[in-house]
């Protein structure tokens, strides 16, 4: 472990101006399984997950601006049960950066620190954007005429 | 010293804050209208007060990713790939601003 962190400490000293290696956050092998821990790996996965469903909303955008054909394949294949999944994933993903980021910014103010706290804000987030996702997909369902 | 990596913690910090009330907006809205055919969903882009929004969600938010994924980057690649993803990850943010900030700005405002 540690001769895998140090040399990625000097793989950062090539790019570092200031000739010290910059400081590196612990690969997520080296980690115990904690909800903090599962609430961090999952809110950067979620990110990753995001920035590929930015793909798809560029593409939805660039049909309802401009062409009709497009905008009614894409709609059908998001209707469909395997487009329904994928949506429900990416409110998933959406909410759960959404609740993860708002959390982190308390973090930033040197608020929450408190180890009971972070492991209870951080299952409140899953449990949250779990919920959310449902409520949204039911909602987004029923006005779609699908239940 | 360490100017760079302290700005783009700002700088993510500070697209964040922007992006939530946005991406609330975005929930709710695109919720109230999913599989609506497509001249209601062409109207409801073309207009101004949604179409603002819409374009600013992606301008900020592809501002937002490509930090994102430049840290994850950065984190896992040490090979000579990096410079090539790095790269990658600034043509994906422009394309996307490009094609969809784009599309909906000329939609409500040509």
């Amino acid at each position: 472990m540690t001769t895998d962190i140090s040399s990625q400490n000097k793989d950062r000293s090539q790019i570092s101006s200031s000739g010290k290696p910059p400081i590196l956050s612990p690969h997520l092998q080296v980690w115990k399984f904690t909800v903090t821990m599962a609430s961090s790996i999952t809110h950067r996965a979620c990110g990753a997950a995001l920035y590929a469903g930015t793909a798809i909303l560029a593409i939805w955008l660039y049909a309802t601006a401009n062409n009709p054909g497009l905008y009614n394949l894409i709609s059908d294949f998001l209707g469909s049960p395997l487009g329904i999944l994928l949506l429900a994933g990416y409110v998933w993903a959406l909410y759960f950066h959404l609740f993860k980021g708002i959390l982190h910014l308390v973090w930033d103010s040197g608020r929450a620190f408190e180890f009971e706290v972070a492991k209870r804000l951080s299952f409140m987030i899953f449990l949250g954007a779990t919920l959310m996702m449902l409520v949204t997909v039911l909602v987004g369902l029923s006005i779609a005429g699908i239940l | 010293m360490s100017s760079k990596g302290t700005s783009k913690f700002k700088a993510q910090r500070f697209s964040a804050i922007v992006l939530i009330p946005l991406v609330m907006w975005f929930l709710f809205s695109l919720l109230s209208r999913v599989g609506a055919p497509y001249l209601d969903m062409k109207n409801w882009l073309a207009h101004p007060l949604n179409a603002i929004p819409m374009a600013l969600l992606i301008i900020v938010g592809a501002f937002h990713m490509r930090i994102g994924m430049s840290e994850i980057i950065e984190d896992y690649i040490h090979s000579g790939l990096r410079p090539v993803l790095l790269l990658l990850n600034w043509v994906f943010a422009i394309g996307v601003v490009l094609v969809a900030a784009g599309s909906v700005i000329t939609l409500a405002f040509t």
